[in-house]
């Protein structure tokens, strides 16, 4: 987990970044994810009269070339988060454990309540995503078979005010609660909305970004089915958010911040003194207050994209490069380490 | 010491020995000393030449000919980091290959020859081992490495031999069938995929060359002989299927160059180089009864 001391440079430099981005323009960004690229086969050795069989000798570990389980093994561990989180605050308890099996550590979940909701409109939303989202969990894993991942730990607890948890942390962060203040996203309806929109926009941004690292056409089709339908998730919150905020102007706020929290996280904040935007996040309303932004998209109408590393950044709630905090107090569970570092924003 | 340096060192030994010899001719002279029944013993070095552009091919279609690429699910030649005449020492191109063993030899033999006037023909059988080993690697861009090995285990050979003696001294050619235990041997560093061997361990060839003998007493002989030697062995085949990792997967499975459309049921490798060849350079002494 983040020390203290470090999260507070963080909302420190989250707070004098807020207000620095507006843009809606992504600023382009590259894949972290390098993908070593194969070198022609130099001439044979020298004379060696070492005995056939392959022995260990020193020199560079391979470079394990990024492959489509990797990719998908990438996104349950986001759909773990995401269904998790939205089977407690529905139906009040999570994933059957036949469904959080699989290689690297298996973690347990902290928190996760079922919100009493007083919309049903709220409520029947919750309840379809929540379905949709185990059932990501489980195609992915069926696809996967034996090579899915196990859940990693995961933080979906508010906490307390000494010993936040992953929400409250995020929402300190952005500012929607005080530095010292707790949010706890399964208190009422509407904080169990901006709980959510911390989940859905990243979700978007990260099957479209791992769009171009998927292969298989078949699997690439699959991934796009869960895209939209992370989108339609996504939209079905905005939504909501924008129209209760009709009513309760702190929402449209907050998301706002919520956004801006994940542009400095990601580095993809406006640089306020060249004026380069690089924006990738967008909150409910547009410049102009007054008007929805149901639809975060760039000048050319196109969703955004994230590489694995600046979703690590975002569920993590880093802007270092490291492995585990936030809601995956141990990192989540890739096949290196490459592929559970978030990036270096700072 | 390179194996040129040692065949030298063997030459050199083996011409002081033959030149050696007079001080002891005159208790050798017979009128046909190489006339009669011998047995011997054989040693020296083998060596096998560079098999410069050897690949493995692959047969993906099942059409029983290796003419096709391993593609990634991309298209992609999964091969494209290239082969090497050697066995591969990691699964990184960049280390490369061992070259091919070359290795010691040590052989009995037994035989006979006739000699009329100065020209002697006879019949050597012989049998014995050697140290060599002959691979070829490829690499994928997995990455990971897949070798290819013939290993000599034990050679029997029948030849002629026809020669002409100078007093004492038999200069001669010689060429037979041999008949050779030839290990196929397959290492890689790929853990996902499953690989079986098949194919003969024993397989037909020749030998040829010549030579140099010295009776050194009325029984005793001392020699030097150089041989070629090759074997047909092109029937090596490596089936490549789903390992215990990919069974598992339908995703691993759906993305494996080696069990992708065409042939989702596997891949099987072969040698371009269908034939194991070397070079022996060898002592002998021998007993003449």
């Amino acid at each position: 987990m983040t020390d203290l001391n470090t999260k507070l440079e963080i909302f420190d430099a989250i707070a004098a970044r807020r207000n620095e981005r507006r843009g809606f323009l992504r600023f382009a960004g590259g894949s972290a994810l390098a993908i070593g690229g194969a070198t022609l086969l130099s001439a044979c050795g020298g004379n060696d009269d070492s005995d056939l069989a392959p022995v260990p000798v020193p020199g560079p570990a391979p470079v394990a070339a990024l492959n489509d389980a990797d990719v998908l093994n990438f996104a349950l561990n986001l759909e773990y988060l995401e269904a998790q989180f939205y089977a407690f605050a529905t139906f009040g308890v999570g994933l059957n454990a036949s469904l959080l099996t699989g290689t690297g550590t298996q973690g347990a979940v902290t928190g996760g309540a079922q919100v009493p909701f007083q919309d049903p409109i709220v409520r029947e939303y919750a309840r379809e995503i929540a379905i949709d989202e185990v059932a990501h969990v489980a195609f992915l894993r069926t696809a996967l078979g034996t090579a899915a991942v196990a859940q990693p730990a995961i933080d979906i607890s508010a906490g307390t005010a000494a010993a936040p948890g992953a929400f409250t942390l995020a929402a300190r962060a952005a500012g929607v609660v005080p530095a010292t203040g707790v949010f706890n996203p399964y208190a009422d309806d509407n904080s169990f909305l901006l709980g959510a929109f911390i989940f859905e926009d990243v979700g978007v941004s990260a099957y479209k970004g791992g769009a171009t690292l998927i292969a298989n056409k078949t699997y690439l089709e699959a991934a796009a089915g869960i895209l939209a339908a992370e989108a339609y998730h996504a939209g079905l919150i905005r939504t909501i958010l924008y129209r209760k905020g009709l009513t309760t102007p702190s929402l449209r706020t907050a998301a706002g911040q919520i956004s801006d929290a994940r542009d400095s996280l990601d580095g993809t904040v406006t640089n306020a003194s060249t004026g380069v935007i690089g924006d990738d996040d967008q909150g409910i309303t547009s410049a102009d207050p007054t008007m929805s932004n149901i639809v975060p998209t760039d000048a050319n109408g196109l969703a955004y994209s994230r590489s694995v590393a600046q979703v690590h950044n975002i569920v993590y709630l880093t802007n270092t490069a490291k492995i585990g905090g936030g809601f995956f107090p141990n990192g989540t569970n890739n096949r290196t380490d490459a592929l559970r570092t978030s990036g270096a924003n700072a | 010491m390179t194996q040129y340096t040692k065949l030298s060192v063997l030459a050199g030994l083996a011409v002081a020995g033959i030149f050696a010899v007079p001080a002891q001719a005159q208790e050798t002279k017979q009128d046909h000393p190489f006339s009669g029944v011998y047995i011997g013993a054989a040693g020296g070095y083998d060596v096998q030449g560079n098999d410069v552009g050897s690949s493995i091919l692959f047969d993906r279609n099942g059409d029983g000919n290796f003419n096709e690429n391993v593609n990634t699910i991309t298209g992609a030649n999964a091969f494209s980091p290239g082969f090497c005449n050697g066995s591969a020492r990691t699964a990184v191109p960049a280390y490369g290959c061992r070259n091919d063993d070359d290795g010691w030899s040590y052989y009995g033999r037994a035989g006979a020859d006739v000699q009329r006037g100065n020209f002697v023909i006879g019949v050597v059988g012989e049998f014995g081992k050697s140290e060599i080993t002959d691979s070829v690697a490829g690499f994928s861009t997995t990455p990971a490495s897949y070798t290819m090995s013939r290993k000599l285990k034990w050679e029997a050979s029948a030849r002629a031999r026809v020669g002409l003696a100078v007093n004492t001294t038999l200069f001669y050619a010689t060429g037979g069938a041999g008949y050779a235990k030839i290990d196929n041997l397959f290492f890689t560093t790929n853990t996902a995929n499953a690989f079986a061997t098949s194919g003969k361990d024993k397989q037909w060839g020749y030998v040829g060359g010549g030579g140099i003998e010295q009776k050194l007493t009325k029984h005793i002989s001392i020699g030097m002989e150089y041989t070629y030697h090759q074997y047909k062995d092109n029937d090596e085949r490596v089936r490549v299927t789903a390992g215990t990792a990919l069974a598992g997967s339908p995703i691993l499975l759906a993305n494996n160059p080696f069990l992708i459309a065409p042939n989702t049921t596997g891949t099987t490798f072969r040698r371009s180089d269908e034939n194991f060849r070397w070079h022996s350079l060898r002592g002998t002494v021998s007993f003449r009864f």
